[in-house]
């Protein structure tokens, strides 16, 4: 069982069953919903440590979370069922949603391998619109090449010697990267536990 | 079996192609003897590290007996191969010091060296630990150093050397210490530096992080947060640091007493037994051994709090090896009048040359 299903069928399932039998009202579903999805990301963020770091991570994936439910629910109910269905097949759209899940996952994990103070002088020296274009190129990036191998029709991983000369380029360009850009004295974040 | 062999061929030819790109542009890394890390204007220790792990693979090349200096700055100014030379046309001398190195990293070049050197030519070479008392700063004072060690480095608390930091780039056969590096054959780690040495044009001309000239933009320092009269006043001339003002020769020792670290005046005995160590495996090579004790003004060796116990610490270090004579001590203490001295333990250029005399006439003797 891997741990999205872990914490899928032992606190999300079980928080909404509960939330529901106690406000059993229709019209409350969604806030459940959104309260449900908290919980269980902001416990996925501490499942990883107890540290302000962790409990930090686990407030900005709860609230990723929770929004995520809040838009989705929103848009349902904009669009209609079957546009909305029909948009959810686009692969730009999809391929759009990932890179944002992607690069709020990015912005979630910062507190992890920054301190506080080292978030404010980034801060100080880069300014929102710093951190602003950070996260776009980050999201383009990750648009640019999601699709990739997320395409429809293409999702059969490459096997035989194509996967050997993959995994073989992927080395030789691992190996480049990290000669020419080493990672001097970086801090492992799971020091932080 | 089958797929691990495919794989390790497409990496050799995935790499061989982006390498022979770069040769097309920079050419083949050249080959050349005499070695010597020092490089004029100075930058940095961090490129002096790094040039010390690739060009000590070209010691391989070497078809007559050697002489290698290893020691810290004072070292690397005051015994320039070509200077060498020029007083003994003999001597295929060769400087492998980098700038304040302690006797930690001092062991680490050398295992560079033993590693390149053919065993044939390393028994007939001749080694000079050329030393003074701040090569003798611990590890924990040295590699925690705010001025002389980045501070992501500092913060991580790990004490790594430049060479070890450098090494981390392709660290299984660039690192001394590596057991990789240990057990691979002098052969292969002269193939994998000359490979990885074609890189070496390109690493020099690219940031340290990839991002940092997109991030050094000043367009990203637009902050809307910022109203504009709330903004800081502009900051004033560049303040001089301990590492970058030019210091008086007094303040030098200054900052070398503060560089040693507390308590005043005594030294780590980690660094002697290293110290001993190493001699010892140069000796197990088939080295000849010397060990020069480099000179110092009298005004700092009377003043220093070091000084003194530096010297008595190098007596009881050295006194086994010099009993059962394998090693040569060279005491140049006191063999040099004040005025040649640019700062309280550097030479005068103009002064270069009498400081290799010294050198190689005690040689000689």
């Amino acid at each position: 069982m891997t741990m999205s299903n872990w914490f899928k069928v032992y606190v999300f399932n079980p928080v909404l069953m509960a939330f529901t039998k106690h406000w059993p009202a229709k019209n409350a579903a969604l806030f459940l919903g959104i309260a449900a999805f908290f919980i269980t990301f902001f416990l996925v963020g501490l499942w990883h440590g107890t540290t302000w770091a962790f409990v930090t991570c686990g407030l900005l994936l709860g609230f990723g979370a929770g929004t995520n439910h809040l838009y989705r629910t929103w848009l349902r109910s904009y669009l209609g069922r079957t546009r909305f269905d029909a948009l959810c097949a686009a692969t730009p759209y999809l391929a759009m949603a990932a890179a944002f899940t992607f690069t709020y996952i990015c912005l979630s994990v910062t507190p992890l391998w920054m301190t506080i103070e080292e978030l404010q002088k980034t801060l100080a020296l880069y300014g929102l619109s710093g951190l602003a274009v950070a996260e776009l190129v980050l999201f383009l990036m990750m648009f640019a090449f999601i699709p990739w191998w997320r395409a429809p029709g293409k999702s059969t991983p490459p096997a035989g010697w194509k996967l050997n000369l993959l995994l073989g380029s992927q080395l030789a360009a691992i190996e480049i990267y990290l000669f020419l850009f080493p990672s001097f004295g970086s801090v492992f974040f799971y020091e932080q536990f | 079996m089958k797929a691990f062999a495919a794989i390790g061929f497409f990496w050799v030819l995935a790499s061989s192609l982006f390498l022979g790109l770069i040769v097309c542009f920079y050419g083949w890394p050249s080959s050349k003897l005499p070695v010597e890390v020092l490089r004029h204007p100075r930058t940095t220790f961090r490129d002096e590290a790094l040039r010390a792990i690739f060009e000590s693979r070209h010691l391989s090349n070497a078809g007559e007996p050697l002489l290698i200096v290893l020691g810290a700055s004072v070292a690397q100014e005051a015994f320039p191969p070509n200077a060498l030379q020029a007083k003994d046309h003999t001597l295929l001398a060769n400087n492998l010091a980098v700038g304040a190195s302690n006797v930690t990293q001092m062991a680490q070049i050398y295992e560079l060296v033993a590693k390149s050197t053919p065993p044939p030519i390393l028994k007939k070479s001749t080694i000079v630990f050329a030393i003074n008392y701040p090569l003798f700063v611990s590890d924990g004072r040295r590699w925690s150093n705010p001025y002389l060690v980045p501070p992501s480095v500092v913060k991580s608390g790990v004490l790594i050397s430049d060479i070890k930091r450098e090494a981390m780039r392709a660290q299984p056969v660039l690192d001394p210490t590596s057991p990789v590096f240990q057990l691979m054959p002098p052969w292969l780690v002269y193939m994998a530096k000359q490979r990885l040495a074609i890189l070496l044009p390109l690493a020099e001309k690219l940031p340290l992080r990839i991002a940092d000239p997109v991030l050094r933009w000043p367009g990203w320092k637009f902050d809307p947060r910022i109203q504009p009269g709330l903004v800081a006043p502009p900051v004033g001339p560049k303040q001089e640091t301990a590492s970058t003002k030019e210091l008086t020769p007094h303040e030098v020792m200054d900052w070398l007493t503060n560089y040693m670290g507390l308590p005043s005046g005594v030294l780590p005995d980690e660094q002697f037994r290293r110290f001993s160590e190493l001699i010892l495996r140069a000796n197990a090579a088939g080295l000849h051994v010397v060990v020069v004790n480099l000179p110092m003004p009298t005004w700092h060796a009377r003043e220093s709090p070091f000084y003194t116990p530096y010297l008595e610490k190098l007596q009881v270090t050295i006194s086994p090896f010099l009993k059962d004579g394998t090693v040569h001590f060279i005491d140049l203490a006191h063999s040099l009048p004040d005025d040649k001295f640019r700062d309280g333990t550097h030479p005068k250029p103009e002064a270069v040359e009498l400081w290799t005399k010294l050198l190689v006439d005690q040689l000689g003797n």
